[in-house]
């Protein structure tokens, strides 16, 4: 599902890349289901043929890292957004709680730029991101 | 799946990143579930290559000094290792006496503020808020 999120807007950028290789190492998902899973990159599964059989709380935590995931090259694209919004569907999450979860994920960019002001290793715009 | 620079440093930085990490979760001689999900985490966000992995999880077993791990580090890549330590660290709740001696000396050695640590350790605490509260939204998110 990250895979299908990253390249809704059609193109795969390394921060996307990078997140995803994350998402997987924090699953601890074994080598072999790595691979299948980068060979996915190439060409992303439909919707459907990945949420078929997923359970409700499974779907959710997909969109919750989905959510993340689309967040990561510093904007979500139109189609991102479309996406999220399927898969917010089929986790019968509404619009309102939706936007709640990206409130959610806009936290964390306020989190990372404060880790990187203790660290002195700022990116462009984290003084404004902190301030907001 | 912090919005983040590790990937973006040159591929020798990344390793010796790496590196530290690996060294980092022997510290304390017990690795739990929740540092080996942190450490692995933030292998893949380093993308090392598959060569480099294997490197990486070798020095799991066998993990080369502090010293050696933090000659190849540059400024940048020793800071954000530093911090992805610090979290590491934490993951499983507490900062044991050895661990947090390890990463005094790894903020000196970078040259950071006397503070460093406790301001990077109220930041994870933070963190963990902010992903408790992640958890506790879905719960709620059902209409």
């Amino acid at each position: 599902m990250l895979i299908l999120v990253a390249a809704a807007d059609g193109e795969l950028v390394r921060e996307e890349i990078s997140a995803i290789e994350a998402a997987m190492g924090s699953m601890m998902l074994h080598p072999e289901s790595r691979e299948e899973v980068r060979q996915l990159l190439s060409d992303p599964p439909t919707l459907e043929s990945i949420t078929d059989g997923m359970d409700e709380i499974a779907i959710k935590i997909a969109l919750r890292d989905s959510a993340l995931l689309a967040s990561v090259d510093g904007d979500y694209d139109k189609n991102e957004l479309a996406s999220l919004k399927k898969i917010a569907e089929i986790a019968r999450i509404n619009k309102s709680n939706l936007s709640k979860l990206l409130d959610w994920v806009d936290e964390s960019w306020k989190l990372s730029a404060k880790g990187r002001r203790i660290i002195s290793t700022p990116m462009l715009g984290d003084d404004d991101i902190i301030k907001n | 799946m912090l919005p983040d620079t590790v990937h973006k440093l040159p591929q020798a930085e990344r390793f010796a990143y790496a590196k530290l990490l690996a060294f980092m979760t022997r510290v304390d001689n017990e690795l739990t579930v929740e540092e080996m999900s942190m450490f692995e985490q933030r292998l893949g966000t380093a993308l090392l290559s598959p060569k480099q992995r294997d490197q990486i999880r070798m020095a799991l077993k066998k993990p080369p000094s502090l010293e050696e791990c933090l000659e190849g580090l540059g400024e940048e890549a020793g800071r954000l290792a530093l911090r992805d330590a610090v979290l590491m660290a934490a993951s499983d709740g507490t900062v044991d006496e050895d661990e947090r001696e390890v990463l005094e000396e790894i903020a000196e050695y970078l040259d950071l503020k006397e503070d460093a640590i406790n301001k990077l350790l109220a930041w994870t605490v933070e963190g963990y808020a902010w992903m408790q509260k992640g958890y506790e939204l879905l719960n709620d998110l059902s209409r």
